[in-house]
């Protein structure tokens, strides 16, 4: 028994001398990771209602570096409540992260409602990024799947809370009509460039469109019996809890 | 357990290995050789005229190698600044040589921003050592005298002269550098720049610029760097609803903002931006006397270089009345200020209707000069740009100002300037009655171009010109020499006319230089 102890002892004082042998790694930094920038986004054709198709992108960001060459990555559909769409009605063209770039999209195109019989006016698709070669899903937790919803009527811009600087506070679709009518624009890419065309405003040019804005509500306002007001909202601003927002029926107030 | 503890010394040395940092092979890699970029002698930043070769030659050594054992690469940053990740922007080396001999092409630097040099030495074990210097490009054009002028009576081209006249420390012979704008961009101005302005862009690789009116009413910015065109009109500006009949560019302060008084409006130009761009007017409504106004600017302001408590003011032609904004800079979302009579004003600044603006600028102790006409009469309005205080109305006596085509002031003294189509005269205002003096005639041509020379940089950061060590002193013919435009047909002969007296009133004849060679004179202007 007392050899049992001393044998044990010697066994328990070699393992501390070796504890210290180990190397105690950081948990490795997921440099594949991948996610969506928005959990979230609306499309519309309002501004093309006699297209049958178009093509929207919905931007990634990578976790780790980036590299000399073209990553494409993989998104798959999330079936539910979150696709309303059949496989018909849209079409995934591809899904890369450039080289070079932090940043990168999956290409999708719609077919629009309003040319399609027995659909709803608002059509869903889900998706979720999976594992391929290049990335696996990672960065955002909640950022791995996004909502795309696509619609032949107006639907709150990608970048309104960007806009809500340079327009107006609240969301209406009067609010958003009237900035289509008068700046001839749908987004706003203020903090970041569009995905599409790399243009990115600064405040100077959104002073002059908040500007065009504020001129065509004033108009609006001086050549109608009643003025300008927000038709419906987008849920926010609801402090009496009935799920509409309390701005609702108030009359739009330009920030230029 | 006496087995124990024997068992336990046995063992503690292996516990305390981890607490000693194993030296063992530092001994061993100090014994490598390094390979010895010497640099002595070359500068740390090094500094080369755009357009001119870079030569750059250090010393490689490495104990136990010669010359031919080393290759090297040398690699050049082509946008400026990203301090430590320079190398991003360095594709391909731009030399293998041992010592560098390359042409620089890149933009000339601007502010605290610089490129990068980097040279590579790798040794035929592959050992390879780095050196980074800065790089400073500097404009192959200095700051001097910029004239526009036309041959053909319907584009416009600009020689630049450095000279003692015009440039700071220039010791040698005058420099004349012509047709840059069409050397630069193919081909000259299409339109006639009547009225040219240093400029400046804040963007760390803006720098200086020059601002350009037409006959037409056009702007126009063009790099004062390598004279290739900014841009036009609409492209310099986010409204595509601007209206372009400019009459004035305003180089207001060391703030990201210019101006251009354009169709009774004055739009700020965000000089941050590249290329810098208009957006919105300034506000156009104002109070006085508890009514709301509508303000039309008349074509000119008199603004403040640096930051005054007054920026500018102006004639509002619409209601008769000098008003300006109480900013260091043209704020566009800025109130505007009617000004205002004390005891010591012998007019009311808000009750002068009917007037046209000939000419508005700063003139000396913080006043403002507006130059009017009212019918048939001549008037010298004068306010105080930091008080906003009315201060003197003169009316001009003599009938020789009826044909002025042309007007300047001096900050340093109350005379104001006029030039018709043939002579030069002087409003002397520092004695109790205001008197017109001839100073000049032209012989033969007619004037075309006149200004007071003024040098560029004091009218971006006046601040600068006080006094003392480590400020800027301006050379002796700042704000004391006319500057003359004289043409016959579409040939022209630039005048500097310097000026004595404490009234600047008298043309130092012994010292008039001209400078021929020029198509019609249509403007002048200093450059930096």
């Amino acid at each position: 028994m007392k050899n049992l102890i001393q044998f044990g002892l010697i066994i328990f004082v070699f393992a501390l001398a070796f504890c210290g042998c180990k190397e105690d790694m950081i948990e490795p930094y997921n440099m594949r990771g991948l996610f969506f920038t928005t959990k979230t986004l609306n499309a519309s054709f309002i501004m093309i209602p006699d297209e049958e198709k178009m093509i929207t992108s919905i931007r990634v960001k990578v976790m780790g570096d980036t590299v000399s060459y073209d990553r494409p990555f993989k998104v798959e559909v999330v079936p539910g409540d979150g696709t309303t769409a059949s496989e018909s009605q849209y079409r995934i063209i591809d899904a890369v992260v450039p080289a070079g770039e932090w940043f990168g999209s999956v290409r999708i195109e719609v077919a629009n409602p309003a040319k399609l019989t027995g659909v709803p006016s608002l059509l869903a698709v889900t998706l979720k990024i999976v594992e391929n070669e290049n990335f696996t899903p990672g960065g955002f937790m909640d950022f791995l799947q996004v909502k795309l919803t696509w619609t032949a009527d107006y639907a709150k811009p990608r970048t309104w809370r960007e806009m809500r600087f340079f327009f107006c506070s609240y969301y209406s679709t009067n609010v958003y009509k009237a900035i289509i009518e008068s700046c001839g624009i749908t987004e706003f890419d203020y903090y970041q460039a569009n995905p599409e065309t790399g243009y990115q405003y600064d405040q100077y040019e959104g002073f002059v469109l908040g500007k065009k804005f504020g001129d065509w509500v004033r108009n609006y306002n001086a050549t109608h019996d009643d003025v300008y007001r927000h038709d419906d909202g987008d849920g926010t601003y609801d402090n009496d809890g009935d799920g509409i927002s309390d701005y609702v029926g108030q009359p739009i107030v330009p920030l230029h | 357990m006496k087995k124990i503890i024997i068992y336990l010394i046995i063992v503690f040395p292996f516990l305390t290995t981890a607490c000693f940092k194993d030296l063992g092979h530092e001994w061993d890699r100090d014994s490598i050789p390094e390979i010895v970029i010497d640099t002595t002698g070359i500068p740390a930043t090094l500094s080369v005229l755009q357009f001119d070769h870079l030569k750059v030659a250090p010393t490689v050594s490495k104990e136990g190698l010669t010359a031919a054992d080393f290759s090297y690469k040398w690699y050049l940053s082509y946008v400026m600044g990203y301090p430590g990740e320079e190398r991003a922007y360095m594709p391909d080396p731009i030399s293998t040589d041992a010592a560098l001999d390359y042409v620089i092409d890149l933009q000339p630097t601007s502010g605290s921003y610089s490129y990068s040099l980097w040279l590579q030495v790798t040794d035929k074990t592959g050992l390879r050592k780095d050196f980074r210097w800065s790089l400073l490009v500097l404009s192959a054009y200095g700051d001097g005298l910029v004239i526009a002028d036309t041959k053909d009576g319907s584009t416009t081209d600009l020689t630049l002269i450095e000279g003692r006249s015009f440039t700071e420390a220039w010791t040698q012979d005058d420099r004349i550098s012509r047709n840059l704008y069409s050397v630069k961009n193919g081909e000259a101005y299409a339109g006639l720049i009547t009225n040219l302005s240093p400029g400046w862009n804040a963007n760390s690789t803006g720098g200086k610029r020059l601002y350009g009116i037409t006959a037409q009413g056009d702007f126009v910015v063009v790099s004062a760097i390598d004279y290739s065109l900014i841009g036009k009109n609409h492209d310099l500006s986010y409204d595509d609803q601007m209206v372009f009949k400019a009459t004035q560019a305003l180089e207001t302060s060391t703030s990201s903002y210019s101006a251009l008084v354009t169709d009774g409006k004055i739009y700020p130009m965000v000089t941050s931006l590249l290329p810098e761009r208009f957006h919105l007017s300034m506000t156009e409504n104002y109070s006085s006397g508890g009514v709301t106004k509508t303000n039309y600017v008349d074509k000119y302001v008199a603004y403040v270089h640096g930051n005054g408590t007054w920026w500018g003011i102006w004639y509002d032609k619409n209601n008769g009345a000098f008003i300006g904004q109480k900013s260091s800079y043209p704020n566009y979302s800025g109130v505007l200020t009617p000004t205002d009579k004390d005891a010591s004003s012998n007019f009311d600044p808000l009750d002068v209707p009917g007037r046209e603006t000939l000419y508005a600028a700063v003139g000396s102790q913080n006043e403002d000069y507006f130059l009017m006409k009212y019918g048939s009469t001549y008037e010298i309005y004068t306010v105080t740009n930091n008080t906003g205080m009315a201060r003197d109305k003169i009316t001009i006596p003599g009938s020789e100002i009826a044909q002025a085509k042309f007007f300047a002031v001096s900050e340093r003294t109350k005379t104001v300037f006029f030039a018709d189509q043939t002579a030069v005269y002087a409003i002397i205002l520092s004695g109790g009655t205001p008197t017109v003096k001839k100073m000049y005639s032209v012989s033969s041509g007619e004037i075309t171009a006149f200004s007071v020379f003024r040098q560029a940089w004091y009218l971006r950061n006046p601040s600068l010109y006080v006094s003392g060590v480590g400020y800027k002193v301006p050379i002796a013919n700042h704000e004391t020499m006319l500057l003359l435009g004289v043409s016959s047909g579409n040939s022209g002969t630039l005048y500097e006319l310097p000026l004595l007296g404490a009234d600047l009133a008298t043309v130092d004849n012994s010292k008039v230089i001209s400078y021929s060679g020029f198509g019609k004179i249509l403007s002048i202007s200093a450059q930096e």
